[in-house]
């Protein structure tokens, strides 16, 4: 199957342009693979951390989201420990309207706002409930553990 | 940047609205130029192709997430038009643009931002922006159709063999086009309404771009210095540029000399005649309005600027005898008719003495004057699940498409098509039925290639998948020798007293060295393949050492074995 001209298009932007923090780059062997690197936003626990993401547009892409995981270990009550994330957009809020950059941003902005009403790692989510300040930390401990 | 790839981006920073009337002109889906642009009630505009797609399998608006449906889909032709215009022109317009400023990049910024118009230098780049705006046919929709007639005829006042070129240029647009857009503009002005169009219709986007000699004053200034007579050509000079020093020296008032220029003819806006635009209101007073054939001028100018060859003898022959000489050639619809059945500004233009003559153009659009955009049948979309392979195979054969297959092919085939067949009916340029057929062929071919690496990667999944079992057998099978060697060896080792057992098991160990190093192989084989590398350089390692303490075992063994021999012996 030829590659869209979309992914392409979205391939160049991303090198050319790259968002502030984020920079995503296609696999040479299989464009359809990204690998992205967010920096953690300031303000957060994540904040000094550099997370390793990969990324991957389905046969369908974009009228299917992007399969996003992250591969740095990351205390987060929305992200599992296999890295999977718990985001609307990727899932049933996907719109063909949306790009790899729009993904990534929302990403990022779930890495300053984590939201453990809307869990997927459950024992964080309840850590971060109970005692927020001490979720924090550990978020903060692992980040500067696995991510620095 | 290839040709094939474009992006808003293209646009250099300098032009920042040519950026937005880019990205504005882009389906938010597959950020192509759009084809066939529709509009969902939520004001969102999508190439109907892609808003399909999407909406087979969602029923929202990709947007704003509006639920929605494609019965509330609207065709958006204007918008359409505009952007099949600009995506003909953009990489002429931004080569152009790109040239134009590397001499300006280069050179010290002596000109501030609002005087980027005037200091632009060099005339070809002028006479090149003007052929390609007129040949480009900038969207007529867009108000610029009034400025491709200008074009046309400043440009034949200047060249005349251009003229017969862009004078037909300008009717191919009105013939295809509806001008009434124009018309309306047209009305809104007032006597200076030539030197307020140029501004309008060149707008942001182009009027800062055209390049202009620094003597050249701006269009208003033109309009407003000279007599209204000239207007038209007064009006248009700037955007031909320099070599127009001689701003309204082409044009007189004199309707015979004009017609040695053929060029400042244009048709009647009522009687769709042939006229110099200077003796528009002249002609439209005291003939036209009053219901009355104008003798000087019979010629429909229709029939003059499609008999290109021997224009200019005919206008020397009519403007001599004044008189008819096309009545065999008086094919085309009066334009009283015409203006009669134009909906929209029509009527009004023919009570209007101001119009301007160079926009007359568009009423004289021959027999259609108004582009209609008929809504053509679409394809219903199935219910597959109710038919069955008989059923739909009709279904196929109706469309003329090919019916081979199972159900699923049969079913994805029938959707593809009703999507494409549907959305090439809301395009303004639509594909021939040949084309779609032709596009139902790549697409039977992708996806034969689609079925083809699916099929492959399947396979390789359930190879890697009986490996992997394979695998496990043989590490289980490799545990269990090991908890027998281990046995073996406990007793064997540190007494001379089971010297027969280990003896012989000293064959079963030769047995179990070769399946270990068989495993080994294998081992170190499918950790290349497979992803497991770690586990198995392990399982290797583990492996190796247990061979070599086999190895130390063996002759160990072999050492006591020769001990008792040696012993009995003694």
């Amino acid at each position: 199957m030829a590659l869209p001209k979309r992914i392409i298009k979205e391939t160049e932007r991303l090198m050319a342009d790259p968002a502030p923090g984020i920079s995503a780059m296609a696999h040479e062997d299989n464009l359809r693979y990204f690998d992205v690197i967010i920096t953690g936003p300031e303000q957060s626990p994540f904040a000094g951390g550099v997370f390793k993401l990969e990324l991957f547009l389905p046969e369908e892409y974009p009228m299917s989201p992007p399969k996003v995981r992250f591969l740095t270990k990351i205390y987060h009550p929305n992200i599992d420990k296999l890295g999977r994330i718990c985001l609307d957009i990727l899932k049933d809020k996907w719109s063909p309207a949306l790009q790899i950059r729009t993904v990534l941003l929302s990403v990022q902005a779930l890495l300053s706002s984590p939201n453990p009403d809307d869990p997927l790692a459950n024992d964080v989510a309840q850590h971060w409930k109970e005692n927020e300040n001490a979720a924090i930390q550990t978020a903060q401990e692992w980040t500067r553990k696995y991510a620095m | 940047m290839s040709n094939d790839i474009t992006d808003p981006s293209d646009w250099p920073t300098e032009y920042a609205s040519l950026r937005e009337i880019d990205s504005h002109l882009r389906c938010p889906i597959c950020k192509e130029m759009l084809r066939a642009a529709v509009m969902l009630q939520c004001h969102h505009n999508f190439c109907s192709e892609c808003i399909r797609r999407h909406l087979d399998k969602e029923s929202n608006c990709p947007a704003c997430r509006i639920p929605t449906s494609t019965s509330q889909m609207r065709r958006n032709v204007a918008l359409d038009e505009i952007a099949n215009n600009f995506k003909d022109c953009r990489s002429k317009l931004l080569r152009i643009l790109m040239e134009s400023l590397e001499p300006k990049r280069n050179t010290s910024q002596q000109h501030g931002p609002l005087s980027r118009s005037n200091s632009m230098e060099i005339d070809d780049v002028a006479l090149q922006q003007k052929r390609r705006r007129t040949s480009a046919r900038m969207s007529p929709t867009n108000k610029s159709a009034p400025k491709i007639s200008n074009d046309g005829s400043s440009n034949c006042s200047q060249d005349p063999n251009n003229m017969n070129m862009d004078l037909s240029l300008a009717d191919d647009d009105n013939d295809d086009r509806d001008g009434d857009f124009v018309d309306v503009s047209s009305h809104e002005s007032t006597s200076h309404h030539k030197g307020k169009h140029v501004t309008r219709s060149s707008g942001p986007v182009l009027r800062s771009r055209i390049p202009r000699s620094s003597n050249a004053s701006t269009p208003l200034e033109l309009s407003n210095n000279t007599a209204p007579a000239p207007e038209l050509v007064s009006s248009t000079l700037p955007d031909f540029g320099p070599s127009n020093s001689a701003s309204g020296a082409p044009t007189t008032s004199v309707p015979g000399s004009v017609l040695s220029k053929p060029s400042t003819l244009v048709a009647c806006p009522i009687c769709g005649n042939g006229i110099p635009f200077t003796y528009t209101n002249t002609h439209l007073d005291n003939y036209c309005l009053l219901k009355q054939n104008d003798p000087n001028y019979t010629i429909p100018y229709k029939v003059i600027i499609t008999q290109k060859s021997d224009i200019i003898a005919l206008y020397e022959k009519c403007g001599a005898s004044g008189k008819s000489i096309s009545n065999a050639t008086a094919n085309t619809s009066t334009s009283v008719s015409i203006s009669s059945t134009t909906p929209g500004g029509s009527p009004r233009r023919t009570n209007d003495s101001q119009i301007s003559p160079g926009l007359s153009f568009n009423s004289n659009g021959g027999k259609k004057p108004v582009a209609t955009y008929p809504e053509p049948k679409r394809i219903p979309k199935l219910t597959y699940s109710i038919l069955n392979d008989k059923q739909l195979r009709k279904k196929l054969q109706e469309l003329g498409l090919p019916t081979h297959g199972d159900k699923q092919l049969m079913q994805k085939r029938h959707a593809e098509y009703v999507t494409i067949y549907n959305a090439n009916c809301d395009a303004t340029r639509p594909q021939t039925q040949a084309q779609l057929m032709k596009a139902m062929e790549v697409w039977e071919r992708s996806y034969e290639k689609d079925m083809q690496t699916r099929e492959a990667q399947r396979r390789a999944l359930e190879q890697q998948q009986q490996i992997q079992q394979k695998e496990l057998a043989q590490q289980k099978k490799k545990e269990e020798e090991r908890a027998a060697t281990e046995n073996d060896t406990e007793p064997g080792t540190p007494t001379l007293s089971s010297s027969q057992s280990s003896s012989q098991n000293g064959g079963s160990n030769h047995v179990n060295n070769d399946a270990v190093a068989v495993a080994v192989a294998t081992a170190s084989a499918f950790a290349h393949a497979l992803k497991y590398a770690d586990e198995y350089a392990e399982l290797i390692a583990d492996v190796k050492k247990r061979m070599q303490a086999d190895k130390e075992k063996k002759t160990l063994e072999d050492n006591q074995q020769a001990q008792m021999r040696t012993q009995p012996n003694s």
